[in-house]
């Protein structure tokens, strides 16, 4: 019957103490839920991007002898396909083109055949750049080599046979020529082959017509391969996916018994995957749970936050004989009022952000309501057991009281904490930042779980430092604080000043509420802020800049500079030669710029230069018109030394042969705008241009205004639309295409949601909070006003106590939070590409935290006011 | 009255809840002098604290009117002190520190105010109590450091609510003793609700209350 009255009775007054833990445990369930279901859908979205970035599924070599039909039919009878291809390879010594009275020749190639349909199924494998997408199709640098064009007659060298001739009718570019070309069955760990530098593409029919003959002589120059695009009915989580891929390619091998073997690029690239989906795992960590712990940390401080009401209950309840048990009855139900109307909510507010949630978000949401009843039943619960055990009344009034240090500050935790957290990021420095491990050929990637370490403990350590500074801060720095509260409180300031001293118990709790609130804030909105512009960082230097015309050959993007420049909103056009160069036997990619004015097209990252130094590089190499920089690989192999005279081989117009030219070593880059990620070099245009007797450039990059990237791209596909080959792409394109690196991970949704959580936290932290503590004091106010306090007076006295926690708050915290970020950004500076120089502020967002903290503290010192005003006779009635 | 401390005409006070509405004053008027010794007798509930907080200005009446005459627009706490039954002690500041607070609400500079308080806490005896927190007193000690800080700003009249409602016979004597002769001195005027006859007693005028009525001899 006891339990049906005070179940009324809670109902019945809805306290705001009440509403703020559910409102706790709502916000704490919604958070959880809503990152599961984030974790879980950005891996399936990759997985889903991984397998739809596969341009062939799987590459099955045909062992010669073995009967091909047979083994098609295991394929289908083994795995559900959309697309199965055979595709022929032949090895032959070389290539020759005899036109416009020279002869020129290759060096060894392939030639590879091809059903009619093999482009409609596979339309990424080659693409056509001149003259028709099918029929005898030269690659575009064999075709540069053989100074070939369109109709053509190229003659193809055999083995042991007679040489064959065939009529070019287009040429083309192989943009994933290391998988169409990969050495199948190679073990694990082994050093990837590099493409063949001569490629023919013929239709299967006359591919048979010239080398079924050299089937029968040379059969180890011959390869037969069968394209195999599986179902991709493939479950969301990549290491679940690779599995299924890797079982049915088992299966295939074992009904195939010897007959080929699978190179099986969809489960590699999986692979790849599974060390992305940890990474937004780590993501999920580093972001997403502080946010959570400090939702647990809140519905705490607002349901202990009731221990003068609590106190009073349980008087009036033993007074009348209530048992402990009947207590913790009690208490239990008010537990389970708040652990329904929390979960009530909370669901409601992670279906609102997920109107149709997935079985996996539904079973995030599940253990996010179980988490959240389990921290109702102890936020409620436990303060009352507590109080219950602490039965004396100057137990129970330890919030007020003499300053002698807690316990906890006497242990220095905080030191200790501090001192491990740099201990832990030295340790993850000096392993290279390396958070995610994935070695080659391990079909499991980890977590180094251990750099979480340092940003959490420092977190812990610096909020725990903060409350024994503040606390010595109200108890010894007393004059400090009068001097401070002088402005507001007048000639209350000492009495303020002696009120907060002996309040410091209330006022570090409530300090460290806000200040992990605008810590958290900060440190996410600043953590995103820099993400997503290392983001655009990683998209430029794939593309190059915001606008990119890319031709080869003769049809130079130069001849149309002049118009790209004119078209509104282009701020810069700046050409950009990209030839390759041999560096003893190895091709490289030579990128020749005019280092005074490239910075107006894109920009140049200190990160991109060995010295970290842009301008400095930039500068030498404009100084050395013969200059060269050069990758860190190349200058490990080469033993190359500052000031090293090169000889580069280029390829020179007028006979299209490669010819030394003189360069001297001048520095390391290590990224460059659309250079690849391994070896190339950088050098000045006007040096390549006079050299190689050749000013054509093969790239125009277009800095464009805010806003103006499609209508810029439109503009400049119109102009390009006559050049043969020649592509316009923009850096949204490149932002969509970027596959499997760290900042492909959409931190957008993940964002957006702390982000807001942040600005309610800091709301609560602040107004709320403040609200209950003086809710709780509300005698002391009524007294102060019944002596005499004019109304201003007191206003002067709430503000002065709500600013004392809300300004070093907020200071502290969102210093704290620009460290967080900071050591965030270096423990994944592994996995940034490049990593970022240094954070980015989003001031608009920092400035509504700060708005969100004013506005709900003065919401909260209002309605304070007007509730001492309002009920002074009331509270001098009570006990 | 010409010179009256304070003036209630025809006052009232309704307290509206939802099962009934309670008249707690009904239609009260009095008239309280300078350095007037008031006892306000009546039975538990018979309006006497809600009388004493109209009289204060600390609610304002449903019906007619309460004025100062003497005081300006600067009632409390320059001319007009309470003291109340329960303990009234802020629980954050020290016993010096309360009685400070109100010369400090009043403006004085910190200096006077400490030198005042520490005046008003040795003419009451509790100078040695001065650093204790309120936790730390006995019912007794609260009342007189309540007495204390209702007369440090020398204010021309006191309410003084049942001071001694908590405290045994003897201790209540003990306080008046302590008290009574202060305020004399001071020529300051106190109103002072009891239900204690013997504590009426001590007191020139007896004003008594029954059922919200007020009943002011002659």
């Amino acid at each position: 019957m006891i339990a049906f009255v005070w179940l009324r009775g809670i109902l019945s007054s809805l306290s705001g103490r009440l509403l703020g833990a559910i409102a706790g445990v709502a916000l704490t369930i919604a958070l959880l839920a809503a990152l599961g279901a984030f974790t879980a859908s950005s891996a399936a979205s990759m997985t889903k991007q991984a397998i739809a970035n596969v341009s062939v599924d799987w590459q099955l070599l045909v062992n010669h002898g073995a009967d091909i039909a047979a083994v098609k039919k295991a394929v289908a009878t083994a795995t559900p396909f959309t697309a199965m291809q055979q595709v022929e390879y032949a090895s032959v010594p070389g290539f020759e083109l005899q036109s416009r009275g020279t002869t020129q020749t290759t060096g060894a190639g392939k030639v590879v055949g091809v059903g009619a349909s093999y482009q409609y199924d596979y339309p990424r494998e080659f693409r056509a750049l001149v003259g028709k997408p099918a029929g005898v199709l030269l690659a575009q640098q064999t075709a540069a080599n053989l100074h070939a064009r369109v109709g053509d007659r190229v003659t193809i060298k055999r083995d042991a046979l007679p040489p064959v001739q065939a009529r070019i009718d287009g040429i083309v570019d192989f943009p994933d020529a290391d998988a169409f070309f990969q050495a199948v069955g190679l073990p694990p760990g082994s050093a990837p082959q590099a493409p063949p530098d001569n490629i023919l593409i013929l239709p299967e029919t006359l591919w048979h017509q010239f080398f079924d003959a050299q089937t029968a002589v040379r059969p180890d120059s011959m390869r037969t391969q069968l394209h195999i695009r599986i179902s991709h009915d493939l479950p969301g989580d990549p290491l679940a996916a690779y599995k299924v891929v890797d079982g049915r390619a088992k299966n295939v091998e074992a009904r195939i018994a010897g007959s080929g073997i699978i190179g099986d690029d969809l489960a590699a690239k999986l692979l790849g995957t599974q060390a992305d989906a940890l990474y937004a795992r780590v993501l999920f960590l580093f972001l997403g749970v502080p946010g959570i712990v400090l939702a647990i940390l809140l519905t705490i401080g607002v349901t202990t936050s009731g221990r003068t009401r609590r106190d009073r209950e349980q008087a009036l309840l033993r007074i009348r004989g209530a048992s402990s048990s009947t207590l913790l009855a009690l208490s239990s139900i008010e537990a389970l009022v708040v652990a329904i109307g929390g979960s009530v909510f909370g669901a409601a507010a992670f279906l609102f952000l997920h109107p149709h949630p997935v079985r996996g978000d539904l079973q995030w949401l599940f253990a996010a309501i179980v988490a959240g009843v389990f921290l109702a039943l102890g936020a409620v619960l436990v303060p009352a057991l507590m109080q219950m055990r602490s039965r004396t009344v100057r137990t129970s009034r330890n919030a007020i009281g003499r300053a002698t240090a807690p316990l906890w500050e006497r242990l220095y935790p905080d030191v200790l904490l501090l001192g491990i957290a740099a201990l832990t990021y030295w340790l993850t420095a000096a392993s290279g930042y390396q958070v995610v491990l994935a070695p080659e050929g391990v079909p499991q990637s980890a977590v180094h779980y251990q750099a979480f370490l340092g940003p959490v403990l420092f977190w812990l350590g610096a909020a725990l430092l903060s409350m024994r500074v503040y606390r010595l801060l109200l108890v010894h720095g007393r004059p400090v604080v009068v001097a401070a509260s002088k402005p507001l409180a007048g000639a209350l300031a000492p009495a303020l000043a002696s009120a907060l001293s002996r309040q410091w118990s209330l006022m570090t709790r409530a300090l460290v509420l806000v200040l992990l609130a605008f810590s958290f804030g900060t440190a996410t909105a600043v953590f995103n802020a820099t993400y997503n512009a290392q983001a655009l960082v990683d998209a430029q230097l794939t593309n190059g800049a915001d606008v990119t015309i890319s031709a080869q050959g003769s049809a130079s993007p130069m001849q149309v500079l002049r118009r790209l420049r004119a078209i509104p909103g282009v701020l810069a056009a700046e050409p950009l030669i990209h030839r390759f160069a041999y560096v003893g036997n190895d091709l490289q990619d030579l990128y020749a710029i005019n280092p005074p004015t490239i910075w107006n097209a894109t920009p140049m990252s200190d990160a991109f230069f060995g010295n970290a130094d842009a301008k400095g590089s930039l500068a030498a190499l404009a100084a050395h018109l013969d200059g060269v920089l050069v990758s860190e690989e190349t200058v490990t192999n080469y033993q190359l030394q500052q000031g090293d005279r090169l000889q580069l081989r280029l390829q020179v117009l007028p006979s299209h042969r490669y010819v030394a030219i003189p360069f001297t070593f001048i520095g390391i880059s290590r990224e460059f705008p659309t250079a690849p990620h391994d070896s190339f070099l950088i050098t000045n245009a006007s040096y390549v241009a006079r050299m190689t007797q050749n000013p054509g450039a093969e790239y125009v990059l277009i800095n464009v205004a805010p806003g103006n990237i499609e209508r810029v791209a439109t503009e400049a596909r119109k102009f390009v639309a006559n050049l043969p080959g020649a592509h316009v792409t923009t850096i949204l394109e490149a932002q969509l295409a970027i596959g499997s690196t760290m900042t492909s991970i959409d931190l957008r949704g993940l964002t957006a949601l702390e982000l807001t959580f942040a600005v309610i936290f800091i709301a609560a932290a602040t107004g709320l909070m403040f609200a209950l503590g003086l809710a709780e004091r509300r005698r002391a106010f009524a007294i102060l006003t019944a002596i005499g306090a004019k109304p201003s007076q007191l206003g002067a006295f709430l503000w002065t106590e709500a600013l004392a926690i809300a300004v070093p708050g907020a200071v502290l915290g969102i210093a704290l939070g620009i460290g967080i970020a900071q050591m965030l950004v270096r423990v994944l500076t592994g996995v940034f590409d490049p990593p970022p120089e240094h954070l980015v502020y989003p001031w608009n967002y920092l400035a509504l935290l700060i708005v969100a903290a004013i506005v709900a503290t003065a919401v909260a010192v209002a309605a304070a006011r007007t509730m001492v005003l309002a009920s002074v006779t009331t509270e001098l009635r009570r006990l | 009255m010409n010179g009256a401390l304070l003036t209630a005409d025809h006052v009232s006070k309704v307290f509206y809840t939802p099962g009934e509405d309670v008249s707690a004053v009904r239609d009260a008027s009095c008239t309280v002098p300078p350095a007037a010794r008031i006892a306000l007798l009546g039975p538990s509930g018979s309006g006497k604290s809600t009388l004493l907080q109209l009289l204060g200005g600390l609610d304002i009446p449903t019906s007619g009117t309460v004025t100062w005459p003497a005081f300006g627009p600067d009632v409390r706490p320059r001319n007009l002190a309470f003291v109340f039954q329960n303990q009234t002690l802020i629980p954050a500041l020290s016993v010096l520190e309360n009685v400070e607070l109100p010369l400090q609400l009043q403006g004085a500079s910190n200096s006077d105010a400490r030198e005042r308080a520490r005046a008003a806490l040795q003419r009451l005896g509790l100078r040695a109590l001065s650093d204790k927190l309120p936790e730390e007193l006995s019912g007794g000690q609260a009342q007189r450091v309540a007495f204390a800080r209702a007369l440090v700003g020398e204010p021309r009249l006191i309410l003084a609510d049942e001071p001694t409602g908590q405290l045994d016979h003897h201790t209540a004597n003990e306080f008046f003793d302590a008290v009574l002769p202060w305020i004399e001195e001071r020529g300051s005027a106190i109103v002072l609700a009891t239900h204690d006859r013997t504590v009426g007693e001590r007191m020139s005028e007896r004003w008594t209350m029954r059922f919200g009525v007020l009943e002011v001899p002659g």
